[in-house]
């Protein structure tokens, strides 16, 4: 595989990461290079704070169309700060369950409609 | 002539928080009957951060139903009375006003989230005063981890009245407290609604919010009420959040879920941490090579 340019958090978003918007961005970015073939760097360089929605929508949801092993081996997230880390490592735990688990992610679907409907 | 309602003092003890929620019932029953409500403070000697963000919800929800609420001036305390006026509560209630407080953090009210302003208040009223002993990197995760719950409150709370905000700086024990309040449907309702949570009771089901990996989120979000406890307990802080008549405590003695005689539909999260605590962070969870 072929390294990309780091992708700078900070550069692209500023020093707070807030908005799932900005994260689906950034997603769709990231899965076309890793299914491309390519190594992937986010570096969290100058970002101070990091919502678990961001997380979610730039990381998590690579687990819909990339291999968890695609990830694991070629997607890389230098300085995050380590609540940062906790958050990722949370989010990125759920999203494996849900991608993997029809039952579960029909569950999780299940009572989000409820939800909403509440 | 108007219903008169008697305000309670808060302390540490778990059973403050079934005061204000009788307090609650008591309002809401008053406002069924009555449109004009009087606040009556005789007795009430201290009101903590949980206690003063409580009461300013419990007025806005009062006003949105319809109520005029006053409050007999003469019946308050004095050292309450300066404790609001310097926590700008009696500004926000449309009293009178003196220059912000040296340990108080100010009194807040967000009707709509605004994820800017909140993380300036958490970084600049609550973490930037000099009270905490800790590096920005440090004071950036207290807010990360914070801020996340007041998003949940947002989004899981659906507030009419939106989320209320108080701290307080206690220099004796060296800790600074925050507690935000929202009055929505409430931890236990929100989980209810995910199929394996539906039977849970009230205690139970804050414990199911706060375990890992477990959301009533769309779209495998939410894992901000897990981020706090686990953050609060790493630090050795303090933490309740009091939703319904469950009562989730955490303390350096673990956690406990407690069951109160007394609920209220919302949630109020009182957190605080210890001003001098020099080894904050998630060092000892994380292994960053693991997290894929």
């Amino acid at each position: 595989m072929s390294t990309t340019d780091p992708l700078l958090m900070h550069h692209m978003f500023g020093e707070n990461l807030l908005n799932p918007e900005d994260g689906e961005q950034l997603c769709a970015v990231v899965r076309s290079r890793l299914l491309e073939g390519h190594d992937v760097v986010l570096d969290f360089t100058g970002v101070r704070i990091v919502a678990s929605a961001f997380l979610n929508a730039a990381i998590g949801q690579l687990y819909r169309d990339v291999p968890e092993d695609v990830i694991k081996e070629h997607l890389q997230v230098p300085n995050l700060s380590d609540v940062g880390k906790f958050a990722l490592k949370r989010v990125v735990d759920n999203s494996k369950r849900y991608y993997s688990d029809a039952r579960y992610r029909s569950a999780v679907d299940a009572s989000a409609s409820t939800f909403l409907e509440a | 002539m108007a219903v008169s309602l008697r305000v309670p003092t808060s302390n540490h003890d778990p059973r403050t928080y079934e005061r204000f929620f009788k307090l609650y019932a008591d309002a809401m029953a008053a406002a069924d009957r009555d449109s004009a409500i009087e606040l009556d403070f005789t007795g009430c000697i201290f009101l903590h951060q949980h206690a003063v963000a409580f009461l300013g919800g419990l007025i806005r929800t009062l006003q949105d139903r319809g109520c005029t609420i006053g409050a007999r001036l003469k019946s308050i305390n004095p050292t309450v009375q300066q404790n609001l006026k310097k926590n700008g509560f009696m500004k926000a209630m449309g009293l009178q006003q003196v220059a912000g407080g040296r340990n108080t953090i100010p009194f807040r009210e967000d009707a709509a989230r605004d994820d800017t302003s909140y993380l300036g208040y958490l970084r600049d009223a609550w973490l930037g005063r000099g009270w905490v002993n800790v590096t920005d990197r440090v004071a950036d995760a207290i807010a990360n981890a914070v801020w996340e719950t007041y998003t949940n409150a947002f989004e899981h709370g659906q507030s009419k009245v939106g989320v209320f905000s108080c701290g307080q700086f206690y220099p004796t024990n060296k800790e600074i407290a925050l507690a935000f309040v929202d009055f929505g449907m409430g931890i236990p309702s929100s989980v209810r609604t995910v199929t394996e949570a539906s039977g849970l009771g009230d205690g139970e089901a804050i414990d199911w919010a706060f375990a890992r990996g477990n959301t009533s989120k769309p779209g495998n979000r939410g894992v901000g009420l897990d981020i706090l406890r686990s953050f609060v307990e790493l630090n050795r802080g303090y933490m309740d959040v009091v939703s319904h008549r469950g009562h989730l405590r955490i303390s350096e003695t673990g956690a406990q879920t407690l069951i109160r005689n007394h609920g209220f539909p919302g949630t109020v999260f009182n957190i605080t941490f210890k001003a001098d605590e020099r080894r904050y962070g998630f060092k000892s969870e994380i292994d960053a090579e693991g997290i894929f």
